[in-house]
């Protein structure tokens, strides 16, 4: 009988999240949590911002199939965090992936330091998200990078891009579970506190002024301790950052990275 | 069209924020007929201020309720009133309500009066809050015999309205619009920081004279690489420019940028002095309140915005962001929020939308002003 309490603990345990050694660079190991939904080459600009500050970067990939990617993720990361392998890493997220690394985080060891871009920390409502909230989820998932997700539109908008940025990054499949996860959180969440975190490690956050996902009021009201960039047109040239903007411009993928090779500095202007 | 989206987010926005559930009486701000327009002619009033100064107001006159319009910093009363293509007070006074458009001291009419000859310098935000809105709400409540009035502030015009209430308290007013009004200056930009340092402490004149300045912009062809700072691009036709930059242009005094410079260095609006938190004191207000914010505003952009309906006592608040994904054509900026080509379809109506359902306009309340 012991294989039947084998199988059925396998089939509850959390399908696991997979790091994957992307650098080349051997220096001190950070690991960048990719969202469901973007494409691995969505992250090409900032992991090669990464390696040329030094760092050894790493990408973790969640699970498609699974309910729980906070677990999938918080099992990922203990090993990187209980001292096993060393001195712990850093970490970094973008957009929602950077709410289930901070969930996941709530009960793990502290990191070195943890950068966030464009996370939005609370979930305000817009006529966009009411839209989205108000709609029937595929049961068995979208695949974001086809033309049907894209069919989206709300008002004279293209929907995904006026979230997700434009031009939107390369995109892939999401799992009904974590859409129904968005549309939970939608619905009314409470913001995701840092403050306990940026007590425990340096922590970074970023925003882009356009950013319909996590715009700069759903960030810095719930801060923390943390180091607070804002990317806009400070120089009169007229450029903004949407949500894909902060992931593909080389500005905050830069001012990212050269806070992580040295966190707890302040951050330099961008 | 945009505006059914907008009301009925603006709406939906205004149920969450449990207030009142008075519906607009006649279409999308506007009045019943007793408080039609009662001229096109635009009447115009000095006011002195309890500590000596004038101050001067712009009736355009209906049988509606008063709505006093405030400008911003570097700026004078045409921007609430640009033409008749994009005028705010146009737009109110046209839909039943009682529109004065200000000037605060040393701003557009009220650069020289009659009494107080030069105005040019030497005062603060301060000055603005409690004295002068104090003399031009009491003129209008003399004036028309309400005993409210609502209150549109653009920029630094809604920053001294809490400076109004924090030294006289909201009994005079019906209810509160701030558009692209910063109230918090947490987390500043190190580059803007700095450039505010260098503009007090360096060697500039006791004033900055924006109408000359902004005459011979417009002898140029417009606000130049500035405008991308001030508006999103392509918002104002560049006829507007040239009207704006050569009407609108206000002074800018060193007092200003050295009041500013205490609540940036503060994060949030105090007193020159640093001794009197007004955004604190903004939990005193009860009044309903609007708030605007422009998505692309760089000025005021949201986050510095927002904080209003967060520090405010009022029970009955709205948080608009003018942007795409709440449905307006394009992520607004900082000046085209009232003087944009699309703001009397896209922002306006919303102004008055809030204001028909707060002030006022019942039976009695729409009687002939004296």
């Amino acid at each position: 009988m012991s294989w039947l309490f084998a199988l059925t603990g396998l089939a509850l345990a959390a399908p696991e999240a997979t790091v994957v050694d992307v650098g080349r660079a051997r220096g001190e190991p950070v690991l960048v949590v990719r969202t469901p939904g973007y494409a691995p080459s969505a992250y090409t600009r900032l992991l090669d911002a990464l390696e040329l500050a030094g760092l050894d970067a790493h990408r973790v990939d969640l699970p498609l199939d699974t309910e729980d990617l906070v677990g999938s993720l918080r099992e990922a990361l203990g090993p990187w965090l209980d001292g096993s392998r060393g001195s712990p890493p850093r970490l970094v997220a973008h957009g929602l992936g950077g709410r289930l690394l901070v969930e996941a985080l709530a009960e793990l060891p502290a990191p070195r330091a943890v950068a966030l871009l464009g996370v939005p920390l609370a979930l305000l409502p817009s006529g966009l998200t009411d839209d989205l909230l108000g709609r029937e989820l595929p049961a068995g998932g979208l695949d974001l990078g086809l033309p049907a997700a894209r069919a989206w539109t709300w008002e004279d908008h293209s929907g995904l891009p006026l979230l997700l940025g434009e031009p939107l990054p390369p995109l892939e499949r999401v799992s009904a579970a974590w859409l129904q996860r968005l549309q939970d959180e939608l619905a009314g969440s409470d913001p995701l506190e840092i403050s306990a975190l940026s007590a425990s490690c340096p922590v970074w956050v970023g925003v882009g002024d356009l950013d319909n996902l996590a715009p700069p009021e759903a960030v810095r009201p719930h801060l923390g301790q943390a180091a607070f960039v804002r990317f806009g047109p400070l120089r009169l040239d007229g450029q903004s950052f949407d949500s894909a903007d902060l992931l593909g411009h080389e500005r905050p993928v830069r001012v990212l990275a050269r806070w992580l090779r040295s966190p707890g500095t302040p951050s330099e202007s961008p | 069209m945009k505006i059914g989206a907008l009301a009925t987010w603006l709406a939906a926005a205004a149920a969450l924020a449990s207030g009142p559930a008075r519906a607009a009486s006649e279409g999308p701000g506007a009045l019943p007929e007793m408080c039609s327009p009662m001229s096109s002619e635009v009447v115009d009033t000095e006011v002195p201020t309890a500590d000596g100064a004038v101050v001067h107001l712009h009736r355009h006159p209906a049988h509606g309720p008063p709505v006093l319009l405030v400008h911003g910093l570097s700026s004078n009363h045409w921007s609430l009133d640009l033409g008749p293509d994009r005028s705010l007070a146009a737009h109110l006074q046209a839909r039943g309500f009682d529109a004065w458009a200000l000037d605060l001291r040393g701003h557009g009419d009220a650069r020289r009066t009659e009494t107080a000859g030069a105005q040019v310098a030497g005062w603060t935000l301060d000055d603005y809050g409690r004295h002068d809105l104090h003399a031009a709400i009491e003129h209008i409540r003399a004036e028309t015999g309400a005993a409210r009035l609502g209150y549109v502030g653009h920029s630094m015009g809604g920053m001294v309205a809490a400076i109004y209430q924090a030294w006289h308290g909201d009994a005079a007013l019906g209810a509160l619009v701030v558009v692209g009004s910063p109230i918090d200056f947490g987390h500043l930009d190190p580059l803007v920081a700095r450039s505010l340092d260098a503009m007090v402490v360096g060697s500039i004149p006791r004033r900055l004279p924006g109408p000359a300045v902004g005459a011979a912009a417009a002898r140029l062809g417009g606000a130049g690489p500035l405008g991308a700072f001030l508006w999103t691009q392509g918002s104002i036709s560049k006829e507007a420019e040239r009207r704006l930059v050569a009407r609108a242009a206000g002074n800018m005094s060193r007092q200003e940028l050295s009041h500013l410079r205490a609540a940036i260095r503060e994060g949030r609006l105090v007193s020159a002095d640093g001794e009197l938190d007004y955004a604190e004191a903004l939990a005193e207000l009860q009044v309903p309140l609007l708030v605007l914010a422009g998505r692309a505003d760089h000025i005021a952009p949201p986050d510095r915005v927002r904080p209003w309906v967060e520090l405010s006592g009022s029970a009955d608040e709205t948080f608009l962001v003018a942007g795409r994904a709440n449905g307006f054509s394009f992520d607004h900026g900082h000046v085209d929020l009232v003087v944009g080509d699309t703001a009397p379809a896209e922002i306006f109506p919303l102004i008055t939308g809030f204001l028909s359902t707060r002030l006022d306009h019942h039976s009695g309340a729409c009687t002939a002003p004296k």
